[in-house]
């Protein structure tokens, strides 16, 4: 039992920042109808920022979250100006289509510059609290991965702060909702959509400092973040912040207690068959509006 | 106050407008009626700035609009109410009418102005923290025309804002009109109601085809046969 629940504690630690990378993927989406497949490629860059930053300068990993956001904001708004804003004015549909393409090459070429600029390998941060873990009663739990889990956590509550509470919040809402509407308020929509797409990169730019705070990083991880964030979008549904954290946690504690119970080559086929089972009994997800 | 001269408009290759000319003079409710797919959707949309004319010319008091954004149209004071209301369903009433306010020449007086608001349509006022979705069809048309209002427009144009209503809130929204009319604001209503937009409206143009078939004084239009036995069916 003891050991079913330290599974549990490591998966709903994990699955917080699927939570986190899942909210950035369904920012963009639901925003502009666009799946950007390349962010975990981002999230791959938030994460050798952070190594980086600590590597040569001794930032801590934490401090450089104030670093990592606003970069991969940027980032995200030079490939949205450059590439994905060419689409703004196809239809839903092929919209969708040739964002996921964009993403696919787009995440290749990522990957292929990672691996060139800083090779292949592994890279993990180390520092003075890695490693050191809070007991509770036989139950461990590591630190510095508590503490990812709670900021990815309160990164989340000021992105709702921020879209229920400010005028341009609520502009990047109405354009999800109806950006025709939303253009009949005012609302620059070509503005908006550039926000958006830079709000959820800067969301992988966290996920990715978090990520390489309990975890190790290499050029490879994109694709795998990007399964993750997809699987808690569906799960999820859209329109919920905080109900596609919940189903990020979901899918972290399933994940690991599968592993656990059925070894670990199930883990990621147990997330695709929840994927499955959700789209087939409730496509709009947990938490989904309609 | 708006010219409108030989707008042509079409969706891909299928033209729907062929040379609509109009004019409304400050402080006028002007009524544009006709049947279903006469284009008077879609002079409202291209005026308001969501369709781009194929030809013709927009003016809106004094310089042209046409082919500006719509957000740079709202900005100029000429404020569209869509067909089907476009409310914000997720947000509440009070979110709608914030969004009705973003305008950053707005936003400083949008406190008062939403007061104002919520003392012209009491109903708004109980439900303000309400999804806008989970309004009555009433209550749903009475935020659009509230949401439109906050910016304070010089110009208010309405497309079908009596459809779906139950005659007593057709009236009571015809009323309305007249309210905001003598409020200062020109009003342009679509109405498929056609006997109640005449009644009500100054001056009217007859649509069909995607032509200005007639126009004049309501009161005449109103009076002649044609337009009784093909639209009001009296």
């Amino acid at each position: 039992m003891t050991i079913l629940l330290q599974n549990a504690i490591f998966g709903a630690l994990v699955g917080g920042l699927y939570g986190v990378a899942a909210v950035g993927l369904a920012l963009a989406f639901g925003v502009l109808k666009m799946l950007n497949v390349s962010h975990g490629e981002l999230i791959m860059l938030g994460g050798y920022l952070s190594f980086w930053l600590f590597t040569l300068w001794g930032v801590d990993p934490f401090l450089s979250l104030a670093l990592t956001a606003p970069a991969l904001f940027l980032v995200g708004a030079v490939l949205y100006q450059g590439l994905f804003s060419r689409l703004i004015r196809f239809p839903d549909e092929e919209k969708l289509k040739s964002s996921i393409l964009i993403g696919f090459g787009l995440a290749l070429i990522l990957q292929t510059l990672a691996i060139l600029a800083w090779q292949a390998d592994e890279r993990a941060i180390t520092t003075a609290y890695t490693g050191q873990v809070l007991r509770l009663g036989t139950l461990v739990v590591p630190i510095s991965r508590l503490a990812a889990f709670a900021l990815g956590f309160v990164a989340l509550g000021g992105l709702h702060l921020f879209l229920s509470r400010t005028d341009s919040g609520r502009a990047i809402r109405a354009t999800a909702e109806d950006w025709q509407a939303a253009s009949l308020m005012g609302i620059p929509v070509r503005r908006t959509y550039l926000y958006a797409f830079g709000l959820g990169s800067a969301l992988a730019g966290v996920s990715g400092t978090l990520v390489s705070i309990g975890d190790a990083i290499s050029p490879s991880i994109g694709l795998s973040w990007t399964l993750k964030a997809l699987i808690v979008v569906v799960l999820a549904g859209l329109g919920s912040i905080f109900g596609t954290f919940v189903a990020g946690v979901l899918l972290g504690i399933v994940e690991s207690i599968s592993a656990f119970l059925l070894g670990g080559v199930y883990r990621e086929v147990v997330g695709l068959v929840l994927f499955l089972l959700i789209l087939s009994v409730r496509p709009a997800g947990l938490f989904g509006r309609n | 106050m708006l010219e409108v001269r030989d707008l042509q408009v079409a969706y891909g290759d299928q033209q729907v407008l062929w040379g609509v000319s109009l004019e409304v003079r400050e402080g006028e409710v002007v009524a544009v009626v006709g049947p279903n797919g006469a284009g008077k959707t879609t002079t409202l949309l291209t005026i308001a700035g969501l369709l781009r004319p194929r030809g013709g010319q927009i003016a809106f008091l004094g310089s042209r609009i046409d082919g500006l954004p719509p957000q740079a149209i709202v900005e100029r004071g000429l404020a569209l109410v869509p067909e089907g209301r476009r409310l914000f369903g997720t947000m509440t009433v009070r979110e709608n009418l914030l969004l009705g306010g973003y305008l950053p020449r707005v936003r400083p007086q949008r406190a008062a102005r939403l007061a104002e608001v919520m003392d012209l349509f009491p109903v708004l006022a109980g439900r303000r923290h309400q999804r806008a979705a989970t309004l009555s069809g009433g209550e749903q048309q009475m935020l659009a025309i509230a949401r439109a209002l906050i910016a304070r427009p010089r110009l208010l144009l309405l497309d079908e804002p009596s459809l779906g209503l139950a005659p007593r809130l057709v009236r009571r929204v015809f009323s309305l009109i007249r309210e905001i009319a003598g409020g200062g604001v020109t009003v342009v209503v679509v109405e498929q109601n056609v006997f109640q937009a005449l009644e009500h409206a100054d001056r009217a143009y007859v649509m069909s085809n995607g032509r200005v078939t007639a126009s004049g004084p309501a009161r005449e239009l109103l009076a002649q046969d044609e337009i009784r036995r093909t639209y009001v069916g009296i």
